[in-house]
């Protein structure tokens, strides 16, 4: 791909506006809780790094319900998703009530699961708990899928999809881990999914952190990271099935080819989490040492609107790898989830990927 | 100061939106390990009829005009039909039903309806005019 064009460039710029705009803003759109940190799998990826056997016990609904009241006295609950993530929230024998209480207070609620718990009874339930949305996991064929999950469960997670895919009124899409063992496979999956009835497919590569970092086979190299955008720009001209490339950061003139919207970390813009031990955060991801707070001892809402500002204002990313990059008013220095506590560096940069591919 | 930042938004998502930048890619908040929350599923089903006769027409195009997937339809040989889409969060389903076999079952003009809360859920009963 040639370099960033000038029409691309124009609207860098004002989405660059937009952005300065949102963060004056922001506005509390969409809330991860983090219910549980068991989990059925033992993913050589995870980023959670969790286990059968956690530390951690599951946090009681009834905790996040006063978060969630607490929420409604500033945002319009029926404007904020809530995410229940883990772990593996299907472990949770509660989770249905868990939906049923957050859909009592008028939010949206989804989950994202590996989707090897899931039957059609517990579908059913979950449906009739007021389940909005659902994100299932696969991360290759067969072998890869089973390789990366570090269990044969790739029979359960086709039939949880086949199943998930029938049901109309539900925002659902499949995500893979692109790695480069399940690189060469990318077609075969587009091919099963859309036989499947899958409609929407988000790939992503793996960070490193959690377990990932030490596991070299999961990383693309540049070139192959370059090709995996080519390959979802063809699929996206090719209009079979709705394939994106998840905002995980800047890629210069595919920006607007491999997804629908723009670049943009809105991690502690309009993304807030709730861990599994009370700490009030953005995205699960983003290394714990950035929390802002606790639910057990802060107001969320006070904490949301006059906290947050390390990632609200990112000028500190300038350094290191961004520290003389041409792009990093309109990159802002990648994924928040990419950031080092310690270094403050950032872990990898998608936009050097392509350069180093020769691809900008 | 908050009237104004949202004045401003808004501004920028137009300007942007002439520019090609769909709505969905501006207000997108879908995280890594999170879902897409930018949209949702909508699913009609009705009968289109004549206004003049009431008679049910066969062969209309029925088209989910903002739905992020493309959606399409036609009526069957008894006026139904059934569509189902994706829109965005913050919009309401705009139809179009578009007369596609000339003077066979009649002509009828092309019409729009944006549907509102008030129609989900519930049997439409579109009426078309006669073009004659």
């Amino acid at each position: 791909m040639n370099k960033i064009s000038f029409k691309k460039r124009l609207i860098f710029e004002l989405f660059k506006k937009l952005k300065a705009t949102e963060i004056s803003l922001h506005e509390l759109t969409y809330l991860f809780w983090e219910s549980t940190l068991r989990c059925n799998l033992h993913c050589i990826h995870c980023g959670s790094d969790c286990s059968q056997n956690c530390d951690f016990p599951d946090m009681p609904i009834n905790d996040f319900i006063k978060v969630l009241r607490n929420i409604k006295t500033q945002y319009e609950a029926k404007n904020i998703a809530v995410v229940i993530t883990g772990g593996e929230p299907l472990i949770r024998k509660d989770l249905e009530i868990c939906g049923a209480q957050i859909a009592n207070e008028g939010f949206k609620w989804g989950i994202v699961t590996n989707g090897a718990l899931l039957t059609k009874k517990r579908f059913s339930d979950l449906m009739q708990s007021g389940l909005s949305s659902i994100t299932v996991s696969l991360d290759g064929l067969r072998e890869s899928h089973n390789w990366m999950r570090n269990s044969d469960c790739y029979d359960k997670v086709i039939n949880s999809i086949e199943l998930i895919a029938q049901q109309d009124n539900l925002i659902f899409d499949v995500v893979t881990c692109v790695n480069s063992r399940n690189f060469k496979e990318l077609q075969s999956i587009k091919e099963l999914l859309i036989s499947l009835g899958v409609r929407k497919w988000r790939l992503f590569t793996i960070s490193p952190i959690g377990r990932a970092k030490n596991n070299a086979e999961l990383m693309l190299s540049d070139i192959q990271f370059a090709d995996l955008l080519k390959f979802i720009s063809a699929c996206r001209k090719e209009k079979k099935i709705e394939v994106e490339y998840e905002c995980e950061g800047f890629v210069g003139n595919y920006e607007l080819e491999v997804r629908k919207g723009l670049y943009f970390c809105r991690a502690g813009i309009n993304v807030a989490s709730v861990l599994i031990d009370g700490s009030i955060s953005a995205c699960p991801n983003i290394y714990r040492r950035y929390v802002q707070g606790n639910i057990y001892k802060d107001d969320f809402l006070s904490v949301w609107n006059n906290k947050f500002d390390i990632m609200r204002r990112r000028d500190w990313m300038k350094c290191g790898e961004c520290s003389d990059c041409k792009v990093f008013d309109w990159c802002t220095g990648n994924g928040m989830h990419l950031r080092d506590f310690d270094t403050k560096n950032v872990l990898t940069c998608q936009y050097n990927k392509l350069k180093n591919a020769g691809n900008l | 100061m908050e009237k104004l930042l949202k004045r401003k938004r808004k501004f920028l998502r137009l300007v942007l939106n002439i520019l090609g930048v769909g709505t969905v890619g501006l207000i997108t908040s879908c995280c890594k390990y999170g879902y897409d929350t930018t949209e949702y599923n909508v699913q009609f089903k009705g009968v289109v009829k004549s206004k003049d006769s009431s008679q049910t027409i066969p062969n209309i195009k029925v088209e989910l005009l903002n739905s992020i997937t493309q959606t399409s339809i036609q009526t069957d040989k008894d006026g139904n039909f059934v569509i189902i889409g994706e829109v965005l969060i913050e919009e309401y389903p705009r139809m179009r039903f578009t007369d596609i076999d000339g003077n066979l079952n009649g002509s009828f003009e092309v019409m729009d309806t944006t549907l509102r809360q008030s129609d989900f859920g519930h049997d439409l009963e579109i009426q078309m005019k006669s073009n004659e």
